[in-house]
């Protein structure tokens, strides 16, 4: 539950069968992001059909559904946000060819978990401003074809323009003050006016 | 606030309806952490600590009307507070209990619970290995078995089996089983002399190996590691095939849970592996039966007990054994007779070890008999210590019984307590090479085919003259001989026919 004050912060998942452990992360992560709590597998799957999320920190063991198991079901799911696997091991390894985004080693500190989020943050946020330039040139190429009536019941102009300004937000919400590369866009004219 | 209040065992805050402490007792004081800090004055929002929900700071947005109250965990006190809400006029109480202990307890309850199921179901499996153990004659039958059992059931990632490869330290992986991932990959590319697997240590300590973090066991290959890390394959539990002194091999069970293999498991699997053991040793004397060497033993028997000794002397007769079939503690005997007629040598045929006798063709000078026996015989002890019956020849007061034995049995032993217990004596001793491998193999190929009632069945009817025409023998007489009824006894025939014929056209393809 958000305290109401981090509606264009990134959403966090914090996804842990220990209610303690699950509230712990979601307090140090106050501030940063606006932050859900789930107390287990079933609960963390039906948080992210409701609503889009950026990050999940996800227990890898929990009884019933475990982390892997959600992770597999995001994969068949469209889910499209980062997943921090939180294990109980330290291993030390890099993430590289491993099934999630990057993993944390119980306990986590604040700092941790912190950078931890906001690096998953930023990484999403350029990979969504990427989506956000093909989607809104595309845009920009329909409108210039089109009338100002002829937009309004121009189905593929309207999806498109609700895409674009979808991923704009979410830009704007993972990356902060970072998305400056959006203003620049913006600022560009094609039009050869 | 009153001195009651003051000194109750719970934690007590008496509030303004907007939310501001006027007083609170030293129990609350206690259970928010809030030292010496004077709270009286200050807003429920400073006093009292995060939670997630924030539902006590919550209830006073609006003055509370009404009795509620509140159960939730804070992070920061590391405490689990249940707070009853109680509006009395202009004054708020909140009474705090805590429930950090219940609370802790009732988790490891649940984690107990959760342990005893787990233990449950474990048991349950393994028995099933152990009955299917029981049953599995092969090498390769006994290591898929195990596989496709623990590998296959939801408690366990994937198992597999293992052997030391002859005439060098590499392993071999016989058999595996279980869900597809990189683990058991990497586990594969690690079998050669030199890999670091759990499952070598066990094979080389014959003891069992358990590995309950596999991501940071620094003794086992970082790529199987690092595999089993993405797949989340926690732990493993390596037990070896024992058999008596020798290691044959080794099983390896891996699992996503961190405690999958307790003490009480680790014992239950110990089990499975010398089961699993002594099934190899089982398997591996089978195999020696179907050696291509083996020793033949001819004995001389002048034991006038012995009731073929006793009639082929009273009734001047040659008797020679044709089939001989083990059924459990009897044995199923046919017999040509050479000499005075079969119903004269069946009078003679008595004692208390000829348990049944039948004519199966008779003419004047001759024919065949069915003989049952008892176990007590010199023919069913020579079968009971695992010889096979070549030959036996009654004339004239004494037999010529020739058996073979694998090179590996105990031959002189089994000569001895013959020769011990029967007037016998060993006439002839000789290790040969097996005859015509091609019918030796087929027959071995069937043999693991047939059940043993099969086999038992084919070879009583077959010895009866059943398939005869006209019949030697009818199904009742065969089903009688071997003490079960004649649709059974039809039931068992079909069904081992029908994998002899399967045999014989596959190999002849």
């Amino acid at each position: 539950m958000g305290d109401g004050t981090d509606e264009d912060c990134p959403r966090a998942l914090v996804v842990d069968d220990e209610r303690e452990v699950a509230d712990a992360y979601a307090l140090r992560l106050r501030g940063l992001c606006e932050v859900e709590t789930a107390y287990g597998g079933e609960e963390a799957l039906r948080a992210v059909e409701d609503r889009e999320l950026d990050v999940v920190l996800l227990d890898r063991h929990m009884p019933g559904l475990s982390g892997d198991e959600v992770l597999d079901r995001f994969d068949e799911g469209d889910f499209d946000g980062r997943v921090i696997m939180v294990t109980a091991i330290d291993p030390d390894f890099g993430v590289l060819d491993m099934p999630f985004d990057d993993y944390l080693c119980k306990p986590v500190d604040r700092e941790d978990v912190q950078a931890a989020v906001t690096h998953q943050c930023t990484v999403l946020g350029y990979e969504v401003l990427g989506d956000y330039f093909a989607v809104e040139s595309k845009r920009r190429v329909i409108e210039a074809e089109l009338s100002a009536e002829e937009r309004e019941s121009h189905d593929e102009f309207q999806a498109t323009k609700a895409r674009a300004d979808r991923l704009e937000r979410r830009a704007r919400r993972l990356l902060g003050d970072e998305a400056d590369a959006l203003d620049e866009f913006e600022a560009i004219g094609r039009e050869g006016e | 606030m009153n001195d009651r209040a003051r000194n109750a065992p719970i934690g007590m805050l008496d509030l303004t309806p907007d939310g501001t402490v006027r007083d609170l007792n030293p129990v609350a004081r206690e259970l928010l952490d809030l030292g010496a800090t004077d709270a009286a004055g200050e807003s429920i929002d400073t006093v009292f600590p995060e939670s997630v929900e924030a539902r006590v700071p919550g209830a006073f947005e609006t003055p509370p009307e009404r009795e509620r109250s509140f159960d939730a965990y804070y992070p920061d006190l590391d405490r689990w507070l249940d707070v009853s809400l109680v509006p009395d006029g202009d004054t708020v109480y909140l009474y705090l209990r805590d429930r950090t202990e219940q609370r802790r307890t009732e988790r490891q309850l649940a984690d107990a619970r959760e342990d005893v199921d787990r233990l449950t179901v474990t048991s349950e499996l393994i028995a099933d290995v152990l009955g299917e153990l029981v049953a599995a004659s092969t090498r390769a039958e006994i290591a898929e078995t195990i596989c496709a059992q623990l590998g296959e059931t939801a408690l366990y990632e994937f198992a597999w089996v293992g052997e030391r490869a002859v005439g060098s330290d590499d392993l071999v992986m016989r058999a595996a089983a279980g869900v597809d991932n990189r683990t058991l990959d990497r586990i594969a590319d690690e079998l050669d002399g030199d890999g670091r697997v759990p499952e070598r240590r066990a094979i080389e300590s014959g003891e069992p190996e358990t590995v309950q973090s596999l991501g940071e066991a620094d003794a086992v290959a970082e790529p199987i590691r690092r595999a089993a890390f993405a797949d989340g394959v926690q732990s493993l539990l390596a037990v070896p095939l024992t058999g008596g002194e020798s290691v044959h091999g080794v099983v390896g069970v891996y699992a996503s849970d961190r405690d999958a293999f307790s003490e009480r498991e680790r014992r239950n699997f110990g089990t499975v592996g010398e089961m699993a053991g002594f099934a190899v040793t089982a398997a591996r004397n089978r195999s020696l039966l179907s050696a291509d060497r083996v020793v033949e033993l001819t004995f001389s028997l002048t034991d006038s007990e012995a009731p073929l000794v006793a009639a082929a002397e009273e009734t001047e007769t040659t008797l020679s054994v044709t089939g001989l079939i083990p059924d459990g503690d009897r044995l199923v005997c046919y017999l040509d007779a050479e000499g005075d007629a079969p119903r004269t040598v069946e009078h003679a045929l008595d004692g208390e070890a000829v348990l049944g006798t039948r004519v199966v063709a008779a003419g004047e000078a001759g024919g065949s008999l069915e003989l049952i026996l008892d176990d007590s015989t010199p023919l069913g002890q020579l079968v009971g210590q695992g010889a096979t019956l070549r030959t036996a020849t009654y004339d004239a007061g004494e037999g010529r019984i020739v058996v073979e034995l694998p090179p590996a049995a105990d031959v002189r032993r089994i000569a001895d307590a013959f020769t011990r217990v029967h007037h016998a004596t060993v006439v002839a001793k000789r290790e040969r090479r097996r005859e015509a491998t091609t019918v030796g193999e087929f027959r071995d190929a069937l043999g693991d085919r047939l059940t043993d009632r099969q086999e038992n069945v084919l070879r009583t009817a077959f010895f009866a003259d059943y398939f005869e025409s006209p019949r030697g023998s009818t199904a009742e007489e065969v089903a009688e001989a071997l003490g079960i009824t004649g649709p059974t006894l039809l039931h068992h025939l079909r069904a081992g026919q029908r994998k002899l014929l399967d045999e014989f056209f596959e190999t002849t393809d």
